[in-house]
């Protein structure tokens, strides 16, 4: 299987390639140097690898929740990317690519993941791995840090900028984590499992059709006008 | 060649196709309008998050509609600023990822030209050189155009655009969001002579304001509101809006004679959403012809932002523009006269 995998969703962007069993990986940091580097930085790695665009079977991106410019650069990237070549498009929640990274690297096998929202707010969401994918243990919220609730049970890992951000709001949950790994961010290699899986089973979109998950509707700028 | 154009530098998506020899073959415009006139002006991330779910299937729209295909393409051109950040990184991610993919080069479009160069995709096109009365929600310019890419402004605004004052003293009156067009549309049959508005900077050089006729007008709206118990009368409403339209186009067109002059210059191009005003158009013209001046003005809908305006830009820089790089350029904020020619 060939996948291009787009993760902006961080202040540290990073590109993926996957050739069968080969990953090819690209770190751009600093969101202004997203915009820029990301294009040339596809190049360099379809190059590197001999690969065509056309040769790919799909693109995957990080479909947030995070930063809102960061998922609409990587949406637009892929849907740009996958319409000139007719390709699919595979959304990977962000969320999950941070917990699949906290198993990669630190063995972690429930993850809480939570990621600073801005406007005093933070995302987050429960993941088991299961087969070696992180997998969704409940849905993705936005929320005030106070409103986070614990997981009762097993021991969990604290994962995400949320818990170093908010780390005084959310000193109760930082005392019963196993482990804290706030600086593990999402990156695009741990988008390829799910990708991977996703597109095997048929799950994957029209380029048209891939957007961004901002979980922060329209009404979070109505209450903010209404103040 | 066959040129795709895309805009998405503030509340409008526009795309559109335009083919050397026979222009502007399909074109799409969606209008954020609805978004945004509750909060009664444009939010910057609404914005974006608009552009991103209408832009790649107006695409496709677009090329269905012109029976053509993203294969078929020579290059893509697309608006990279000035404008807001993240409208501009939407257009410019996605028409550099798609040619980045179909191996051609993208276009960097500078809003500003495209809305000066959109008169030359009209009939009857005006020809090199001829003044340009810039007139958009962000600008007020008057502009000395030699020819593609060299641009001298001999004019400005030193504070508010004067679409940017329409749009204001439409909130003063209670109208809705985009306040332009409803202001024009209210003070049709309204008497103009009603309230004596300033001619701000009159006499003063080629630069215009107009912070000081919005203040004149919110005085004045205040005062009827006293006078009147509160409400306004629909009479008084209708004659503010008409004398306020007056004050507006009598500066505008007093401006374009004396840059006429003062550049000896012949033609006159009017661009920008402003453009669309039918006061601003009728008073122009008439002036054109008693001072044996050529004046242009596109249709309307070729005024205010769009796709077409974008595509045609785009193909006249694009033999010249240099190999891809396939950099995705936004630049809020990018003065017109730093541009050169192909
Ligand atoms: N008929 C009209 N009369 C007066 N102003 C108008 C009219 N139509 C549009 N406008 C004004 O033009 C501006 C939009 O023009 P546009 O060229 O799209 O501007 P920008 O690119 O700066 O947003 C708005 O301020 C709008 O109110």
């Amino acid at each position: 299987m060939k996948l291009l995998a787009i993760e902006t969703s961080s202040a540290v962007g990073s590109l993926a390639l996957l050739d069968g069993d080969s990953v090819a990986q690209r770190e751009i940091a600093t969101p202004r140097a997203q915009s820029e580097r990301v294009l040339p930085g596809v190049g360099e790695l379809l190059d590197e690898a001999g690969l065509a665009l056309g040769s790919l079977d799909a693109i995957a991106f990080g479909r947030g929740p995070g930063s809102f410019s960061g998922i609409r650069l990587g949406a637009a990237v892929a849907q740009g990317l996958a319409l000139s070549k007719d390709l699919p498009v595979i959304p990977v929640s962000s969320l999950a690519a941070a917990a699949q990274r906290a198993w990669r690297e630190h063995g972690a096998e429930r993850s809480l993941v939570c990621v600073d929202a801005r406007m005093g707010e933070v995302y987050w969401a429960l993941f088991n791995i299961e087969g070696g994918l992180a997998e969704h243990d409940g849905p993705e919220r936005l929320g005030a840090p106070a409103k986070l609730v614990c997981p009762p049970d097993e021991p969990w890992s604290a994962v995400g900028d949320g818990f170093a951000e908010y780390s005084a709001e959310l000193q109760a949950p930082l005392v019963r984590a196993a482990a804290v790994f706030a600086d593990c961010r999402p990156t695009a290699r741990d988008l390829l499992p799910r990708a991977r899986r996703d597109f095997a089973a048929g799950q994957f979109c029209a380029a048209t059709a891939a957007l961004p998950v901002y979980l922060r509707g329209e009404d979070a700028w109505r209450r903010q006008r209404s103040n | 060649m066959k040129v795709l154009g895309i805009e998405t530098s503030c509340d409008e998506t526009g795309v559109a196709l335009y083919e050397h020899g026979r222009g502007i073959v399909a074109e799409a415009l969606a209008s954020q309008a609805a978004v945004h006139a509750q909060f009664g002006g444009v939010v910057p991330e609404l914005a974006s998050r608009d552009h991103i779910s209408k832009l790649a299937p107006m695409v496709c729209t677009v090329l269905d509609d012109a029976n053509s295909s993203l294969e078929e393409l020579d290059a893509i051109a697309y608006t990279a600023g000035p404008g807001l950040i993240g409208a501009l990184m939407v257009g410019g991610a996605l028409a550099e990822s798609l040619a980045l993919g179909l191996g051609i080069p993208a276009i960097p479009v500078h809003h500003m030209e495209a809305h000066l160069l959109a008169c030359l995709l009209e009939r009857d096109p005006p020809e090199f050189p001829f003044l340009a009365l810039l007139v958009s929600g962000g600008h007020t310019q008057l502009v000395e155009v030699r020819e593609l890419g060299r641009y001298r402004i001999v004019g400005e605004t030193l504070d508010d655009a004067a679409g940017e004052a329409f749009d204001k003293v439409a909130r003063l009156l209670s109208l809705p969001y985009p306040g332009g067009p409803a202001l024009a549309a209210l003070a049709d049959g309204g008497d103009a002579e009603r309230f004596a508005f300033p001619r701000p900077l009159k006499n003063r050089g080629l630069d215009l304001s107009f912070s000081g006729l919005k203040t004149a007008v919110r005085l004045t709206v205040e005062a009827e509101r006293k006078t009147h118990g509160g409400e306004l009368p629909d009479s008084v409403r209708r004659d503010l809006a008409a004398s306020f339209q007056e004050a507006v186009v009598d500066t505008l067109a007093s401006k374009c004679v004396q840059a006429l002059d003062a550049t000896g210059l012949s033609r006159l191009v009017v661009a920008g959403g402003v453009g669309a005003n039918r006061q601003l158009r009728a008073t122009l013209a008439e002036l054109g012809a008693r001072g044996g001046a050529d004046v242009h003005y596109p249709r309307p809908s070729l005024c205010t932002d769009n796709g077409a305006m974008i595509a045609y830009a785009g193909a006249c820089r694009q033999s010249a523009e240099a190999a891809p790089a396939h950099r995705i350029i936004a630049r809020p904020r990018w003065p017109l006269d730093e541009l050169t020619p192909p």
